[in-house]
């Protein structure tokens, strides 16, 4: 279960990284609004879906952090990823196109090197729970006999 | 069809942050019939626009004329920031371009002036900081709105039409009825109808969807432009008619000669308060030697939107310019008499 839950937090950041490439490319080349991004390049991040609709009037930044509350939470992501989420929802959209290359940039860089401690942990920490999981079973099925 | 009319201001009042949006929705359904922009002023009360007069807002939907009047709702500056990220459908990068020039087109039609600190690079302004107002603009589809101009200009539209007006006068929407009219054979058999809205109004495209009705044979320039656009649509969609908005720069003169050397009618709008205005403006009066536009419609003001002061011919018009300049600074002698 917990060897899972490392590979989960691996896959849905390897997704949010894929989602940073693809809006930021979306952003230079052909300024799709911020609802457009958000359903084309929601494959494999869930929580796009909670946030409404760009013209639904409702505040931004709110709606994000909804749905990274209501959602991600759920997703696999760990606290600090969900506080990364946040940070990044709260400049999505808010400037011009230098401005969110730049900050799409940086995000890619923050998300990569949480990437790469995920990564880390699940193969450091999945084998330890693998074996333990094992020998649990293997002691339990001795217990039986 | 008043119904309609009173969801239009819904729809743009849609687009005012939560705290506002409350109050304007409250206005009475004669109330948003009428109205014609939204204003937000930072730190000032909120206002709304009718045909006789500004008006403002109280909390419950009340308007008053007096603007120091008690319980008048007023817009913060961070009210006026979250309208214009709801304007902007929070890409504020996917509306560089018209935020640059000031205004913001949003689904529907609408279109809201942003007012603010100039961002200059190289003496070029590249954005707006700071946005300390935002003027909101009702657009209206009025069908038939264009009809007397039509009737009393007949085949003769096609031979160039320039409309005249001060601000909210309603030279959008009767060139929008035009369009329509022109290019779903309503008059006569449809034309090929090119419109160059390079500030979104006429056609209000939104993701490429023409959000007014501009009829069956009409395609949409969308935010070209207006020179390189008249020329994009004389070269490449063969247009019997190619209409703009709000026209009179060098260049847009000079694309107008040639888009009238190449067969293709222009109808457009110019901004001016009456005819004398008009006859005093060097626009107005270039285009109107560059032989495209055979009339020059005039429309009455704000308060009377879309009603037609006087058809002129431009012949009568250049001649009274000529006499004009060669006796006095005024161009406008009384001479000129419409023709219908």
């Amino acid at each position: 279960m917990e060897s899972h839950k490392l590979s989960l937090r691996v896959e849905k950041l390897e997704s949010f990284l894929h989602f940073l490439s693809a809006a930021k490319s979306e952003i230079r080349f052909s300024a799709l609004p911020v609802a457009g991004i958000l359903q084309k390049h929601s494959e494999g991040i869930e929580f796009f879906w909670l946030i409404p609709d760009g013209t639904s009037g409702d505040d931004w930044a709110k709606s994000w952090n909804g749905a990274v509350l209501a959602g991600a939470v759920h997703e696999g992501f760990s606290q600090k990823d969900l506080e990364l989420l946040t940070g990044f929802g709260e400049g999505f959209g808010t400037s011009d196109t230098e401005g969110q290359i730049a900050h799409f940039s940086l995000y890619e860089n923050l998300t990569s090197s949480a990437l790469r401690e995920a990564r880390e942990e699940r193969n450091r920490k999945s084998k330890l729970y693998r074996m333990l999981g094992i020998f649990g079973g293997t002691a339990a099925a001795i217990l039986l006999c | 069809m008043n119904q309609m009319k009173a969801a239009r201001f819904d729809t743009a009042a849609a687009g005012i942050c939560k705290k506002i949006r409350s109050s304007l929705l409250a206005l009475s359904p004669e109330q948003k019939l009428q109205a014609q922009e939204i204003r937000l002023r930072a730190g000032r009360p909120v206002a709304v626009c009718f045909p006789h007069g500004t008006c403002f807002l109280r909390e419950n939907g009340e308007t008053v004329l007096d603007g120091i009047a008690d319980g008048l709702l007023r817009a913060s500056k961070s009210d006026i920031e979250e309208t214009f990220q709801i304007l902007c459908e929070n890409s504020v990068y996917s509306h560089e371009n018209e935020i640059r020039n000031g205004y913001l087109t949003l689904r529907g039609g609408y279109r809201a002036g942003i007012c603010g600190t100039a961002v200059l690079q190289n003496g070029e302004i590249t954005g707006i900081r700071d946005i300390s107002s935002i003027c909101l603009r009702i657009a209206r589809e009025l069908p038939g709105c264009a009809d007397e101009l039509l009737e009393r200009l007949g085949d003769s539209v096609c031979g160039g039409l320039l409309i005249a007006g001060p601000p909210s006068s309603g030279k959008t929407t009767i060139l929008r009825d035009i369009v329509r009219q022109l290019s779903s054979g309503i008059r006569g058999p449809a034309k090929k109808v090119v419109i160059v809205d390079e500030r979104g109004e006429i056609a209000g495209c939104c993701h490429g969807i023409p959000q007014n009705d501009v009829g069956l044979c009409c395609d949409v320039l969308d935010g070209y432009p207006k020179a390189e656009g008249i020329l994009m649509a004389v070269r490449s969609l063969s247009p019997q008619i190619v209409v703009c908005d709000e026209i009179g720069s060098e260049t847009e003169t000079r694309a107008v000669e040639l888009s009238l050397n190449a067969g293709a009618a222009v109808i457009a709008s110019i901004h001016a308060g009456n005819l004398s205005e008009f006859l005093r403006r060097d626009q107005a009066t270039a285009l109107m030697k560059s032989g495209a536009f055979q009339h020059i419609a005039m429309l009455r003001g704000c308060a009377e939107p879309g009603k037609i002061s006087g058809i002129y011919r431009t012949g009568d018009l250049v001649a009274e310019i000529c006499r004009g300049t060669s006796s006095d600074n005024c161009r406008l002698s009384g001479r000129v008499c419409g023709i219908a």
